[in-house]
């Protein structure tokens, strides 16, 4: 089956915004650990 | 006996005497053209650096056209020439040559071909562009407020969905109108990579058209803006949210845990995510002794390419590393 230019538009977009939002999770609890780990090293 | 003598003299004004019609016309109309970019440039109007040397440069390629001599016309043509075939070009780049030993032939005439062949042909432009924007940027928004930042870069990305459909629709093939599509949301050397991959044929109008319209948008954005948005909504102030501190090591992590999966993601685009990441880590916030040392820092990065595991897993290596190491 030959997919429209708007199918393939709208699924690159759609994987574009579904990667964009697991790397922006991605980065918010990369940011939380390293936060964690520089607290705990400010403790000792 | 004069004429002839004077047209071979000057052969800018021979070409264009020569040429049709159409051509002469569309030849003078774009020096006019890049004169009025410089100008506009330089009063500020449009992008003064990316106009002025873009104004000159179309002034300059459209006037220094001279007939070929009978080898460099058919190295740049790639097909058989009759003898007397009186070819125009100019001595400034030839994008379209393929075969190696007419490239190898053009690289020595043209003067703007190594630079095309060794930086645009082969992406090494678009790492260059990255380790830019690299050392530009400051993650530190990115970090504090991820999930608001991605979807600006969305927002940011829908010029090139929107246009992709559009362009196939208007007539274009699907790799063409991919290329013609990028212009909607990428910088100028990611615009034409793309179209050297995808749509070589119009690498040249996607070229122009690209920059020009980088140009014009800046002088145009603000009344694009005040067309496009009421004056109730554009009095609106932004609300200042407290700034979250980021750290150079939250940073430094960010960019190495980013450039791995990133690499680990794209394959393809693998070049371009440690030059990124690499000028981050170059950046003046995190105090690492070799950050001055541009120079030293290549070569890092030139031995740690070359500690790939194909290479390193041979015997040989071991017994290197022992040697070092005794």
């Amino acid at each position: 089956m030959k997919e429209s230019a708007l199918q393939i538009a709208l699924f690159v977009y759609g994987m574009t915004a579904v990667i964009s939002m697991a790397v922006a999770l991605l980065i918010r609890i990369l940011y939380v650990v390293v936060r964690a780990m520089g607290r705990r090293k400010g403790q000792r | 006996m004069s004429s002839d003598l004077f047209l071979h003299l000057f052969q800018g004004v021979d070409t264009l005497l020569n040429a049709e019609p159409v051509l002469m016309v569309t030849r003078i109309g774009l020096m006019l053209l890049g004169m009025l970019l410089v100008y506009l440039g330089r009063k500020g109007i449009l992008e003064p650096l990316l106009m002025i040397p873009m104004g000159l440069g179309m002034a300059a390629v459209n006037a220094g056209v001279l007939f070929l001599d009978p080898t460099t016309a058919q190295a740049v043509t790639e097909t058989t020439l009759q003898a007397g075939t009186k070819v125009p070009g100019t001595l400034f780049v030839a994008p379209l040559v393929q075969e190696t030993s007419n490239l190898m032939y053009v690289l020595q005439i043209d003067f703007l071909q190594p630079i095309y062949t060794f930086a645009f042909s082969n992406g090494l432009i678009a790492c260059l562009v990255f380790m830019g924007i690299g050392v530009l940027l400051d993650v530190g928004y990115l970090l504090a407020r991820p999930f608001l930042s991605m979807v600006l870069a969305l927002f940011g990305e829908l010029g090139t969905i929107v246009t992709f459909p559009v362009a196939h629709w208007l007539g274009l093939n699907l790799g063409d109108a991919a290329s013609v599509a990028m212009v909607g949301c990428a910088d100028g050397p990611m615009v034409l990579f793309t179209s050297l991959m995808l749509s070589k044929e119009l690498f040249v109008p996607i070229t122009v058209v690209a920059y020009l319209y980088l140009g014009l948008t800046y002088g145009g954005y603000p009344y694009l803006i005040r067309f496009l948005i009421p004056a109730r909504l554009r009095a609106i102030r932004p609300v200042q949210k407290k700034a979250i501190p980021i750290t150079s090591s939250e940073k430094l992590a960010f960019a190495v845990v980013a450039c791995t999966v990133l690499c680990l993601l794209f394959a393809v685009a693998a070049p371009s995510s440690p030059s990124f990441s690499g000028s981050q880590c170059a950046r003046p916030g995190l105090n690492i002794s070799w950050r001055s040392s541009t120079v030293h820092c290549c070569m890092a990065r030139l031995s740690s390419s070359a500690c790939c595991s194909g290479c390193f897993a041979r015997p040989q290596r071991f017994s290197i590393l022992r040697c070092c190491c005794c």
